[in-house]
């Protein structure tokens, strides 16, 4: 199968893990209070991602039916382990800040689900695709929920703990800080997946448009 | 059936073999930077610990607490001023290694977190400075707040939500003041 533009980009909006699929919101919730905790976090999720994405789709003719799940826990959890070591060695101030949630990407839905729903059925480059599209929608997702939560909860964006920190005037000193707690990021999540759920139906309706022209 | 059984075995046990070789060979490499780390941060935290004119000891183990797992003597002009106690209890997400600079008496000088896998955001608030201050100058003769009701007002308000964490850090704090109380020999041999 050729490879499309289409399918790099389309984690972004059309197939988005967070607002359209609605996969992975455990840790889209948590760790969406800083922009660099959802960077670090998309980041490491999208690295598991691919690797686990690829070596589902080697052995998918080896992989017997019956075990496929055990076998795709084992691959995903071993990549989150090398992930975590990884951080944790050269990353120490992120792997402290993500805490538990990186050994959680094991449990992550759309890491599980995309081996099940794509790398077992598609060739080794189609499943490196969709890991670095997904990868990306995911990153993107958490990222525009904490740079939202962070701007309006805290009054600034983090860009390196402590270290580059734009404070934003106004909101530094009068900060909506609801939008900072778990309720705030149930909120934000409901407020985006409204807007994502009119924007796919705009394309969709232009897309037909340009159907029935041609 | 036999044979499905055989395979489905042999091919479990081959990627499990695989990756257990992978993270052997990770771990080997990342092992020793992540003790790099550790020793580094557990350095960092005993100097910014102790108070201007003190030093510190040699760090001694102490067995059977379930909470205090070793002493540092703190020394102010060469005599014993306190102890650094290292203290690990269980917080929301695994345990909560904490440094607390205690005097003789049990009062905490200063605590810090040096290592804790509590949620972000919401119980890792426990590594800001100003959590820790909350503690700061009791365990003597005024007990350290066990519960956030018995802390004021307006620092009960800055602590909403995790309420395990907040209880764990507090009864570790707790219990090296009373550890420090027991233990008078170990403080000043």
């Amino acid at each position: 199968m050729k490879i499309r533009s289409y399918d790099f980009i389309k984690g972004f909006i059309r197939e988005n893990p967070t607002f359209v699929l609605v996969l992975g919101l455990c840790p889209s919730l948590a760790v969406s209070t800083k922009v660099v905790y959802a960077l670090g976090m998309g980041l490491s999720t999208m690295v598991v991602l691919v690797f686990s994405n690829i070596l589902i789709s080697m052995l998918r003719k080896v992989i017997p039916d019956e075990i496929h799940i055990p076998v795709y826990i084992v691959i995903i959890a071993s990549f989150v382990t090398v992930v975590d070591l990884l951080l944790q060695a050269y990353a120490e101030p992120l792997s402290r800040a993500l805490g538990v949630y990186v050994q959680l990407i094991v449990v992550n839905c759309i890491i599980l689900g995309r081996a099940e729903a794509f790398a077992c059925k598609h060739t080794v480059t189609e499943s490196l695709v969709d890991g670095i599209s997904m990868g990306i929608g995911f990153t993107f997702g958490l990222l525009l929920i904490a740079t939202i939560r962070e701007i309006l909860g805290n009054g600034s964006i983090t860009l390196i703990e402590r270290k580059l920190v734009i404070e934003i005037p106004v909101l530094f000193t009068h900060p909506a800080r609801v939008i900072a707690y778990p309720a705030g990021a149930l909120l934000v999540l409901g407020y985006l997946k409204g807007f994502f759920n009119w924007l796919t139906a705009v394309l969709d309706a232009r897309k037909s448009l340009k159907g029935a022209m041609a | 059936m036999k044979n499905r059984l055989l395979r489905n075995i042999l091919v479990l046990a081959g990627i499990c073999s695989f990756f257990a070789l992978l993270l052997g060979l990770v771990n080997m490499f990342t092992g020793p930077v992540i003790g790099e780390n550790k020793a580094r941060d557990e350095k960092k935290a005993l100097a910014g610990l102790v108070r201007d004119g003190e030093s510190t000891g040699e760090a001694k183990a102490v067995d059977g607490h379930p909470v205090v797992k070793g002493a540092i003597p703190v020394l102010a002009g060469g005599e014993p001023a306190g102890l650094i106690l290292t203290l690990v209890i269980d917080g929301y997400g695994g345990p909560v290694t904490i440094m607390a600079n205690y005097q003789k008496d049990g009062t905490l000088v200063k605590a810090v977190v040096v290592n804790d896998t509590e949620t972000p955001g919401i119980g890792k608030r426990i590594e800001e400075e100003w959590y820790m201050a909350l503690f700061a100058g009791k365990g003597g003769a005024d007990p350290i707040p066990l519960k956030k009701s018995q802390l004021p007002a307006e620092q009960a308000d800055s602590l909403t939500g995790a309420t395990i964490t907040f209880t764990a850090v507090s009864a570790a704090l707790e219990a090296g003041s009373a550890w420090m109380k027991n233990n008078p020999e170990v403080v000043a041999p």
